[in-house]
């Protein structure tokens, strides 16, 4: 008998493999990355300006999560506004 | 500009041809590079959404000329779909002068290679700033 708690966590581990990076560069506005990342996740003012700090003083945030497709087009929606914007494995 | 800009974007739609770099900005790499690990993914992302990241650009910017087309002498009228095109379009234009000019301490985002101190594309690049934060106020006011 397959013990349910197991399959629940491979199936955790197997639909939230990546995660959405945005990576701080000397360009883009700190208004204009604050206002992206509420516009793309629909996150609060607040979230997205301690997201937005995030990447200004440490250089990156993690923005989002998901499967590899959700972040592929987390990824594409970020480029599409010219975040700079990588995805890697959730380690 | 926006035009020149057009025309270079429309020449980066294969991934795998030489862009300069300053039009590579628009381009970056979808997976971290962690030695490696992901570049066939990354070629494999670059190979399908190139083109399509390409093409949204290049609309925005067809919004944006649509609208200065049909501009009532010196006022030009955006909807909320035309501000946010002209939003996505002037970082754009800012992200390739910013390459181009070498802007490169954050803090300091005016510190520009010292023989652009004096260049158009310093300028513009200064003004994009300046229009790009009223348009993001404009977009994120309740009104809209």
């Amino acid at each position: 008998m397959v013990d349910p708690d197991v399959d629940l966590d491979e199936s955790i581990a197997e639909d939230r493999p990546w995660i959405v990076v945005v990576w701080n560069d000397p360009v883009n506005l700190m208004s204009y990355v604050a206002f992206v990342l509420q516009k793309l996740f629909g996150y609060s003012s607040e979230k997205a300006n301690e997201l937005m700090l995030a990447v200004h003083n440490e250089g990156r945030a993690n923005v989002a999560d998901g499967s590899r497709e959700q972040c592929e087009m987390h990824v594409f929606r970020l480029h599409e506004h010219g975040l700079w914007a990588t995805m890697e494995r959730d380690s | 500009m926006l035009s020149d800009l057009d025309v270079m974007i429309a020449g980066s739609v294969d991934p795998s041809a030489p862009t300069i770099p300053p039009i590579s900005r628009l381009f970056p790499p979808a997976f971290t590079d962690h030695d490696g690990d992901d570049a066939e993914y990354d070629d494999e992302y670059q190979r399908l959404m190139r083109s399509e990241l390409v093409e949204s650009k290049r609309a925005g910017f067809a919004t944006v000329r649509a609208a200065f087309d049909s501009a009532d002498g010196d006022e030009v009228v955006f909807d909320t779909a035309g501000l946010t095109a002209f939003m996505q379009s002037l970082n754009s234009l800012r992200l390739v002068l910013g390459s181009l000019l070498g802007v490169t301490d954050d803090v300091t985002a005016s510190v520009v290679d010292e023989q652009m101190q004096d260049s158009p594309e310093h300028s513009l690049y200064g003004w994009s700033g300046w229009m790009l934060e009223w348009v993001v106020q404009a977009l994120s006011s309740p009104a809209t």
